[in-house]
Protein backbone atom coordinates (compact mmCIF):
# COMPACT_ATOMS: atom_id res chain seq x y z
CA UNK A 1 0.00 0.00 0.00
CA UNK A 2 2.87 2.56 0.88
CA UNK A 3 4.64 1.81 -1.89
CA UNK A 4 1.38 2.49 -4.45
CA UNK A 5 1.26 5.70 -2.20
CA UNK A 6 4.63 6.71 -3.36
CA UNK A 7 4.44 5.69 -6.80
CA UNK A 8 1.28 7.73 -6.95
CA UNK A 9 3.21 10.56 -5.27
CA UNK A 10 5.99 10.63 -7.30
CA UNK A 11 3.76 10.40 -10.56
CA UNK A 12 2.28 13.60 -9.05
CA UNK A 13 5.23 15.34 -8.42
CA UNK A 14 6.66 14.51 -11.82
CA UNK A 15 3.18 15.84 -12.89
CA UNK A 16 3.77 19.22 -10.90
CA UNK A 17 7.54 19.18 -11.66
CA UNK A 18 6.80 19.20 -15.61
CA UNK A 19 4.25 22.35 -15.74
CA UNK A 20 6.98 24.76 -15.69
CA UNK A 21 8.03 23.13 -18.96
CA UNK A 22 4.69 23.45 -20.41
CA UNK A 23 5.00 26.99 -19.83
CA UNK A 24 8.14 27.54 -21.43
CA UNK A 25 6.81 26.45 -24.75
CA UNK A 26 4.73 29.43 -25.34
CA UNK A 27 5.20 30.50 -28.92
CA UNK A 28 7.43 33.31 -29.64
CA UNK A 29 5.61 36.78 -30.80
CA UNK A 30 4.99 37.07 -34.43
CA UNK A 31 7.73 37.92 -36.54
CA UNK A 32 6.04 40.74 -38.22
CA UNK A 33 7.22 42.47 -41.86
CA UNK A 34 6.08 45.38 -42.90
CA UNK A 35 7.00 46.28 -46.71
CA UNK A 36 5.72 49.07 -48.81
CA UNK A 37 6.36 49.44 -52.49
CA UNK A 38 5.88 52.18 -54.69
CA UNK A 39 6.40 51.45 -58.56
CA UNK A 40 6.79 54.61 -60.77
CA UNK A 41 6.51 53.31 -64.75
CA UNK A 42 7.66 56.83 -66.03
CA UNK A 43 11.34 56.04 -66.40
CA UNK A 44 10.15 52.47 -68.05
CA UNK A 45 8.11 54.30 -70.71
CA UNK A 46 10.84 56.49 -71.65
CA UNK A 47 12.88 53.37 -71.85
CA UNK A 48 10.19 51.74 -73.90
CA UNK A 49 10.43 54.98 -76.41
CA UNK A 50 14.27 54.66 -77.06
CA UNK A 51 13.82 50.99 -77.45
CA UNK A 52 11.16 51.77 -80.10
CA UNK A 53 13.46 53.88 -81.72
CA UNK A 54 16.05 51.33 -81.51
CA UNK A 55 13.94 48.72 -83.16
CA UNK A 56 12.79 50.67 -85.89
CA UNK A 57 13.01 49.99 -89.74
CA UNK A 58 16.01 52.73 -89.90
CA UNK A 59 17.46 52.26 -87.28
CA UNK A 60 19.82 50.04 -88.55
CA UNK A 61 20.59 47.82 -85.65
CA UNK A 62 19.85 44.31 -87.35
CA UNK B 1 -5.17 45.86 -78.20
CA UNK B 2 -5.19 42.44 -79.76
CA UNK B 3 -8.35 40.49 -79.69
CA UNK B 4 -9.60 37.66 -81.66
CA UNK B 5 -13.42 35.59 -82.02
CA UNK B 6 -15.39 38.67 -82.00
CA UNK B 7 -19.54 38.25 -81.96
CA UNK B 8 -21.97 40.89 -81.84
CA UNK B 9 -26.01 39.68 -81.49
CA UNK B 10 -28.34 43.17 -81.10
CA UNK B 11 -32.16 42.90 -80.96
CA UNK B 12 -34.05 45.28 -80.64
CA UNK B 13 -37.97 45.81 -81.48
CA UNK B 14 -39.64 49.14 -81.83
CA UNK B 15 -42.83 50.81 -82.77
CA UNK B 16 -43.55 54.47 -82.91
CA UNK B 17 -47.11 55.27 -81.05
CA UNK B 18 -48.36 58.84 -81.12
CA UNK B 19 -45.33 59.98 -82.58
CA UNK B 20 -43.09 58.35 -79.52
CA UNK B 21 -40.70 55.65 -80.10
CA UNK B 22 -41.51 52.67 -77.49
CA UNK B 23 -38.83 50.55 -77.56
CA UNK B 24 -40.02 46.72 -76.79
CA UNK B 25 -37.07 44.79 -76.70
CA UNK B 26 -33.60 45.86 -76.46
CA UNK B 27 -30.86 43.64 -76.18
CA UNK B 28 -27.27 43.28 -77.20
CA UNK B 29 -24.25 41.16 -76.52
CA UNK B 30 -20.74 41.86 -77.27
CA UNK B 31 -18.42 38.16 -77.18
CA UNK B 32 -14.81 38.28 -77.38
CA UNK B 33 -13.35 34.58 -77.18
CA UNK B 34 -9.74 36.64 -76.68
CA UNK B 35 -8.96 39.64 -75.74
CA UNK B 36 -5.09 41.16 -74.44
CA UNK B 37 -5.32 44.80 -72.32
CA UNK B 38 -1.66 43.60 -71.06
CA UNK B 39 -2.94 40.42 -69.27
CA UNK B 40 -4.80 38.05 -71.23
CA UNK B 41 -8.79 38.14 -70.73
CA UNK B 42 -10.96 35.09 -72.26
CA UNK B 43 -14.43 34.33 -72.99
CA UNK B 44 -15.67 37.82 -72.44
CA UNK B 45 -19.51 38.39 -72.71
CA UNK B 46 -21.09 41.69 -72.17
CA UNK B 47 -24.94 42.00 -72.16
CA UNK B 48 -26.45 44.81 -72.79
CA UNK B 49 -29.20 47.73 -73.47
CA UNK B 50 -28.81 50.32 -75.80
CA UNK B 51 -31.18 52.69 -75.13
CA UNK B 52 -30.19 56.23 -76.81
CA UNK B 53 -27.02 57.21 -75.18
CA UNK B 54 -27.43 55.72 -72.26
CA UNK B 55 -26.58 52.08 -72.54
CA UNK B 56 -26.70 49.67 -69.67
CA UNK B 57 -24.63 46.66 -69.15
CA UNK B 58 -27.14 44.34 -67.76
CA UNK B 59 -24.08 41.76 -66.95
CA UNK B 60 -20.81 41.11 -67.93
CA UNK B 61 -18.42 38.06 -68.01
CA UNK B 62 -14.94 36.99 -68.58
CA UNK B 63 -12.19 34.57 -67.72
CA UNK B 64 -8.96 36.06 -66.28
CA UNK B 65 -6.01 35.52 -64.29
CA UNK B 66 -7.19 31.60 -63.96
CA UNK B 67 -10.31 32.93 -62.46
CA UNK B 68 -13.27 34.89 -63.25
CA UNK B 69 -15.10 38.61 -63.20
CA UNK B 70 -18.19 39.53 -63.07
CA UNK B 71 -20.27 42.37 -62.55
CA UNK B 72 -24.25 43.27 -63.35
CA UNK B 73 -26.67 46.41 -63.76
CA UNK B 74 -24.30 49.17 -64.67
CA UNK B 75 -25.41 52.19 -66.89
CA UNK B 76 -22.63 53.73 -68.65
CA UNK B 77 -23.74 57.48 -68.15
CA UNK B 78 -21.71 58.85 -64.80
CA UNK B 79 -22.88 59.04 -62.22
CA UNK B 80 -23.54 55.15 -61.87
CA UNK B 81 -21.92 52.29 -59.80
CA UNK B 82 -21.76 48.63 -59.37
CA UNK B 83 -19.91 45.61 -57.42
CA UNK B 84 -16.87 43.58 -59.43
CA UNK B 85 -17.07 40.29 -58.39
CA UNK B 86 -13.67 38.18 -58.64
CA UNK B 87 -13.94 34.42 -58.37
CA UNK B 88 -10.83 32.25 -57.67
CA UNK B 89 -8.13 34.25 -59.13
CA UNK B 90 -5.40 32.44 -59.41
CA UNK B 91 -2.00 34.38 -57.23
CA UNK B 92 0.46 32.62 -59.62
CA UNK B 93 -1.13 34.33 -62.66
CA UNK B 94 -1.44 37.48 -60.97
CA UNK B 95 2.05 37.73 -59.67
CA UNK B 96 3.15 36.31 -63.48
CA UNK B 97 1.65 39.98 -64.38
CA UNK B 98 3.04 42.03 -62.00
CA UNK B 99 7.07 43.86 -61.03
CA UNK B 100 7.87 40.13 -59.50
CA UNK B 101 7.14 37.56 -62.06
CA UNK B 102 9.93 35.25 -61.06
CA UNK B 103 8.40 34.82 -57.30
CA UNK B 104 6.25 31.59 -57.00
CA UNK B 105 3.40 31.36 -55.33
CA UNK B 106 0.01 29.72 -54.98
CA UNK B 107 -3.10 30.99 -53.54
CA UNK B 108 -6.69 31.41 -54.90
CA UNK B 109 -8.10 34.77 -54.70
CA UNK B 110 -11.64 36.35 -54.79
CA UNK B 111 -12.91 39.61 -54.31
CA UNK B 112 -15.82 42.30 -54.02
CA UNK B 113 -14.92 45.82 -55.65
CA UNK B 114 -17.34 48.45 -55.41
CA UNK B 115 -17.29 50.32 -58.40
CA UNK B 116 -18.00 54.16 -59.09
CA UNK B 117 -18.40 55.52 -62.46
CA UNK B 118 -17.41 59.61 -62.52
CA UNK B 119 -17.10 62.17 -65.08
CA UNK B 120 -13.42 61.39 -64.37
CA UNK B 121 -13.89 57.58 -65.29
CA UNK B 122 -14.57 54.63 -63.02
CA UNK B 123 -13.63 54.60 -59.21
CA UNK B 124 -12.99 51.56 -56.38
CA UNK B 125 -13.32 52.52 -53.37
CA UNK B 126 -12.55 50.14 -50.72
CA UNK B 127 -12.42 46.42 -52.61
CA UNK B 128 -11.48 43.60 -50.45
CA UNK B 129 -10.04 41.07 -51.73
CA UNK B 130 -8.65 37.47 -49.79
CA UNK B 131 -7.25 33.99 -50.17
CA UNK B 132 -9.97 31.00 -50.22
CA UNK B 133 -6.99 28.98 -48.99
CA UNK B 134 -4.23 28.66 -47.31
CA UNK B 135 -1.49 29.30 -49.86
CA UNK B 136 2.07 30.06 -50.28
CA UNK B 137 4.63 32.68 -51.83
CA UNK B 138 8.31 31.98 -52.34
CA UNK B 139 10.54 34.72 -53.26
CA UNK B 140 13.58 33.67 -54.90
CA UNK B 141 16.80 34.76 -53.26
CA UNK B 142 18.70 35.81 -56.30
CA UNK B 143 21.99 37.68 -56.90
CA UNK B 144 20.56 41.48 -56.47
CA UNK B 145 18.72 40.01 -53.48
CA UNK B 146 21.56 38.74 -51.50
CA UNK B 147 24.05 41.86 -52.48
CA UNK B 148 21.21 43.99 -51.45
CA UNK B 149 20.92 42.12 -47.99
CA UNK B 150 25.03 42.10 -47.38
CA UNK B 151 24.94 45.55 -45.91
CA UNK B 152 21.30 45.40 -44.82
CA UNK B 153 20.58 42.68 -42.24
CA UNK B 154 17.09 43.52 -41.87
CA UNK B 155 16.70 43.27 -45.50
CA UNK B 156 18.15 40.10 -45.77
CA UNK B 157 16.18 38.60 -43.02
CA UNK B 158 13.01 40.21 -44.50
CA UNK B 159 13.95 38.32 -47.65
CA UNK B 160 14.85 34.90 -45.57
CA UNK B 161 11.24 34.79 -44.53
CA UNK B 162 9.54 35.58 -47.42
CA UNK B 163 11.94 32.51 -48.96
CA UNK B 164 8.84 30.33 -47.94
CA UNK B 165 5.67 32.07 -46.53
CA UNK B 166 3.60 29.94 -45.91
CA UNK B 167 0.07 31.86 -45.12
CA UNK B 168 -3.33 30.93 -43.54
CA UNK B 169 -4.59 33.92 -44.26
CA UNK B 170 -4.37 36.45 -47.06
CA UNK B 171 -6.69 39.62 -46.80
CA UNK B 172 -6.48 42.85 -48.64
CA UNK B 173 -8.05 45.87 -49.25
CA UNK B 174 -7.72 47.79 -53.28
CA UNK B 175 -8.30 51.12 -54.01
CA UNK B 176 -8.32 52.16 -57.61
CA UNK B 177 -8.88 55.87 -58.87
CA UNK B 178 -9.83 56.73 -62.75
CA UNK B 179 -6.13 58.15 -63.40
CA UNK B 180 -4.89 54.39 -62.93
CA UNK B 181 -3.22 55.15 -59.69
CA UNK B 182 -4.33 52.02 -57.57
CA UNK B 183 -2.89 51.04 -54.02
CA UNK B 184 -3.22 47.78 -52.65
CA UNK B 185 -2.66 46.66 -48.85
CA UNK B 186 -2.48 42.75 -47.86
CA UNK B 187 -1.67 41.30 -44.82
CA UNK B 188 -0.80 37.72 -45.07
CA UNK B 189 -0.43 35.32 -41.47
CA UNK B 190 1.02 32.50 -41.78
CA UNK B 191 4.74 30.67 -40.93
CA UNK B 192 7.97 30.02 -42.70
CA UNK B 193 8.63 26.35 -41.65
CA UNK B 194 12.54 26.84 -42.87
CA UNK B 195 13.02 29.02 -40.33
CA UNK B 196 10.57 28.01 -37.16
CA UNK B 197 6.67 25.91 -37.28
CA UNK B 198 5.72 28.07 -34.09
CA UNK B 199 6.71 31.33 -34.64
CA UNK B 200 3.86 33.23 -36.92
CA UNK B 201 4.58 35.46 -39.42
CA UNK B 202 2.62 38.61 -40.50
CA UNK B 203 3.71 40.34 -43.58
CA UNK B 204 2.36 43.34 -44.23
CA UNK B 205 2.64 44.17 -47.74
CA UNK B 206 1.59 48.06 -49.49
CA UNK B 207 1.29 48.16 -53.15
CA UNK B 208 0.90 51.30 -55.10
CA UNK B 209 0.88 51.68 -58.77
CA UNK B 210 -0.65 52.73 -61.77
CA UNK B 211 -2.67 50.01 -63.33
CA UNK B 212 -3.07 51.82 -66.67
CA UNK B 213 0.62 52.38 -67.46
CA UNK B 214 0.85 48.87 -65.93
CA UNK B 215 -1.00 47.26 -69.05
CA UNK B 216 0.33 49.80 -71.34
CA UNK B 217 4.01 48.64 -70.46
CA UNK B 218 2.54 44.80 -70.92
CA UNK B 219 0.83 45.76 -73.95
CA UNK B 220 4.06 47.16 -75.36
CA UNK B 221 6.56 44.35 -74.29
CA UNK B 222 3.84 42.07 -76.17
CA UNK B 223 4.12 44.10 -79.02
CA UNK B 224 7.68 44.69 -79.13
CA UNK B 225 8.46 40.85 -78.93
CA UNK B 226 5.77 40.57 -81.19
CA UNK B 227 7.34 42.42 -83.88
CA UNK B 228 11.31 41.22 -83.31
CA UNK B 229 10.00 37.55 -83.92
CA UNK B 230 7.54 38.88 -86.96
CA UNK B 231 10.87 40.21 -88.29
CA UNK B 232 13.89 38.19 -87.20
Amino acid sequence: MLKRISILLTLFFTIAGCTPRVELAVPEEPITINLNVKIDHEIRVKIDKELDELFSEDSGLF
Amino acid sequence: MLFDGVTVTGEIDYRFEKQQLIIKRDKQQLKIANLFIGIPVQALQVDAQVNGLNIIIDRFKARLLGGRVDFADLKLTAPSQTAIKLSALSLSEVIKYSAYPEIDAQGIIDGLLPLSLTEQGPAIKNGVISARYPGYIKVPENTVVKAMGKDNPAFAFTMQVLTNLQFDSLQGVLDYAANGETSLNVEMKGINPNLSRARAVIFNYSHNENILQLLKSLRFNERLNKQIEERY
